[in-house]
């Protein structure tokens, strides 16, 4: 079984995301970030999550702000608390005394070869692992990553969340040669439930089914507030895709890199998808060396797949 | 009444099928062709629209010459030795060359003059970078006002072909469009390359083309021909044999507006990224503040393009 850490700002779809994971991979730690809300919510989060599903997971808490750029959070989608929606138990435990980029280095250390990254918020725990421990990248089986756009924005124009709050994070593990994957919101807009599925996920569910409905119902309105959407994207659980079953998504192995220079297109993933032949001509500049396994496909059972999990962790606590 | 438009080109084989389609189409009446720096040098781009013209027996319509460089980056024009022989675009049309002259006016000059003086509706249709038209808006601050309607093609929004984030003719000249579509035209609609791949003409169609015997036939062939040969060898599309035919995508869709599926969203152009230099910032989920002022093509009809290249390419030119 897959040996994996979570990376995550919870957040309704990382709550999803958590569940996912601790259904079928083996989940050794959750580390936090800043992002859907501050770093005191998102950690309370995890844990208070942690405490629904019945698991003993480690959770440390990591960085409270991006490495360089001014901070920004989520709460006109995930709601003041960050999961705002549900009643939610309070933690049992608190976080790990050590900083989750030191548990994400002693973790990697224990399981070279082994481990694998899932990061479902702002890059900045991983990109300051990388940077105080150079040999991580080597330690590492991959990472995958929920963040960019091939297209669609959700902060600017050109820009989705998790890149842009802290898009230099971003930048460097992008840069580190680690075997990385990388679905972006053109592909998990069309990932998404709609208010049957929720309804059918209530219905019959035990506690944490029916918590995770109620979860998904404000993700549901608040995206339809915000952005029109008539389904709630589940972006998060599709970073664990590559672990649990990659035929649910399909990957193209493509250059991808970040802007960081221009205000308009800051924290754009510059995605690659040109087919160039062998020699090009004229002004076309070459493509760079392709370091990302991007998603460009949802298969039609993910969003099924993903629920099932939801029942399986609501079956093993009730 | 056949609708005016004027051509704003860099010949460029994509741009001798639009002159083509535009000189012979029935609903459509060319008033005159301007030539700006982009697929070749501009003598070039002016050099080969004549011969289009002549070829096809339209060597009453005007040819005007415009700028010859970017209205401000100094790394292009680039060695256009590159951009010859087996790609996309020859240096010279593979046709007998111009009787026609070029006129004397420069392009930039005509195009103030005539939209002072019309009376008419007349479309703007720019199909390379937007240096004459930048110029223009600069020179003449009324010019935007005066061009009810302009078609560009240019952009990208799903993926780029000169960089990975941009499309040939904004990178080119990433402040002059940035200019043009700050500059409150009328109305405004950009075809990107969004759309004109999925407008790809065939090696059969190109087949059918010469069989037709006509001037516009044999010479469509020939230019399409080499762009199928050049996509395939560098910028392979998903239909091996076919390539898309950008510009004239712009000309068709005067005659039938169903050619492209159009969204009307606010489009900037990034003049400063370093990755994403020239990228047409297309805002399709309200993010940013400004209010929409381009129709930008997500779609196209292939069927409906290729057969009003057929169909107009199987008739000879009535002067």
């Amino acid at each position: 079984m897959t040996k994996l850490i979570l990376d995550c700002d919870p957040g309704h779809d990382d709550a999803v995301a958590l569940l996912y994971a601790a259904a079928h991979l083996d989940l050794l730690g959750i580390t936090t970030v800043y992002g859907n809300q501050t770093l005191d919510h998102t950690t309370r989060n995890a844990l208070s999550l942690c405490r629904l599903a019945g698991l003993n997971t480690p959770v440390a808490q990591g960085a409270a702000r991006p490495l360089v750029a001014a901070p920004i959070h989520g709460g006109a989608v995930h709601g003041k608390t960050g999961i705002d929606g549900a009643e939610l138990p309070e933690p049992d435990r608190a976080p790990l005394d050590i900083h989750a980029v030191d548990f994400i280095l002693r973790t990697a250390r224990d399981n070279r070869g082994e481990l694998v990254l899932v990061a479902t918020g702002a890059l900045t725990n991983v990109a300051m692992a990388l940077s105080l421990e150079p040999r991580l990248a080597g330690w590492l089986r991959g990472i995958s990553i929920m963040g960019g756009t091939t297209g669609i924005g959700n902060v600017t124009q050109v820009a989705e969340f998790n890149i842009y709050a802290d898009p230099e994070a971003a930048d460097i593990v992008l840069r580190s040669g680690i075997p990385l994957w990388l679905v972006g919101l053109d592909v998990t807009r069309r990932v998404g439930v709609s208010a049957t599925d929720i309804a059918a996920l209530r219905e019959g569910g035990g506690k944490v089914a029916r918590v995770m409905a109620d979860l998904l119902d404000f993700f549901l309105a608040s995206l339809k507030r915000v952005h029109g959407l008539d389904t709630a994207s589940l972006h998060d659980p599709c970073a664990l895709v590559p672990f649990i079953d990659p035929t649910l998504i399909e990957y193209r192995h493509v250059p991808v890199s970040v802007e960081l220079a221009s205000p308009l297109t800051r924290g754009m993933t510059v995605c690659d998808l040109r087919r160039l032949g062998t020699k090009t001509l004229g002004a076309i500049r070459p493509s760079a060396t392709p370091n990302v396994q991007l998603a460009r496909e949802p298969a039609p059972g993910l969003v099924p797949h993903i629920l099932a999990a939801i029942r399986t962790m609501d079956a093993r606590v009730t | 009444m056949p609708r005016k438009l004027i051509l704003d080109v860099d010949t460029g084989t994509d741009d001798a099928v639009a002159i083509m389609l535009a000189a012979l189409h029935p609903a459509l009446q060319l008033v005159a062709v301007t030539t700006v720096n982009g697929n070749v040098e501009i003598q070039n781009c002016t050099d080969n629209s004549l011969r289009t013209l002549d070829f096809i027996g339209r060597g009453d319509i005007p040819v005007y010459e415009g700028v010859g460089r970017p209205l401000v980056r100094a790394d292009f024009p680039i060695p256009r030795r590159l951009k010859t022989a087996t790609g996309v675009h020859v240096k010279e049309m593979p046709i007998p060359p111009a009787t026609s002259r070029k006129q004397n006016k420069h392009a930039v000059e005509f195009l103030i003059e005539t939209y002072r003086a019309a009376t008419e509706e007349i479309v703007l249709v720019p199909t390379g970078p937007l240096t004459n038209i930048a110029a223009a808006v600069a020179l003449d601050p009324g010019f935007a006002k005066r061009v009810p309607e302009i078609v560009i093609m240019g952009g990208a929004h799903h993926h780029g072909n000169v960089t990975p984030a941009a499309e040939f003719n904004i990178w080119a000249d990433a402040d002059a469009a940035e200019s043009v579509l700050a500059a409150g035209f009328p109305k405004l609609t950009m075809v990107p390359l969004d759309a004109t791949h999925q407008a790809l003409v065939s090696s059969d169609d190109c087949r059918e083309m010469e069989g037709f015997g006509t001037p516009a036939g044999i010479a469509a062939s020939r230019f399409i021909g080499q762009r199928i040969s050049g996509y395939d060898a560098n910028q392979p599309m998903k239909e091996r044999g076919a390539a898309p035919v950008h510009d004239a995508v712009c000309v068709a869709y005067l005659v039938d507006p169903a050619v492209i599926t159009t969204q009307f969203c606010h489009v900037a152009v990034e003049t400063q990224g370093k990755l994403t230099i020239g990228r047409t910032v297309v805002d399709t989920n309200s993010r940013g503040d400004g209010a929409p002022n381009c129709h930008f093509a997500f779609g196209a009809d292939r069927r409906i393009f290729v057969d009003m290249l057929l169909q107009t390419f199987v008739r000879k030119a009535q002067t």
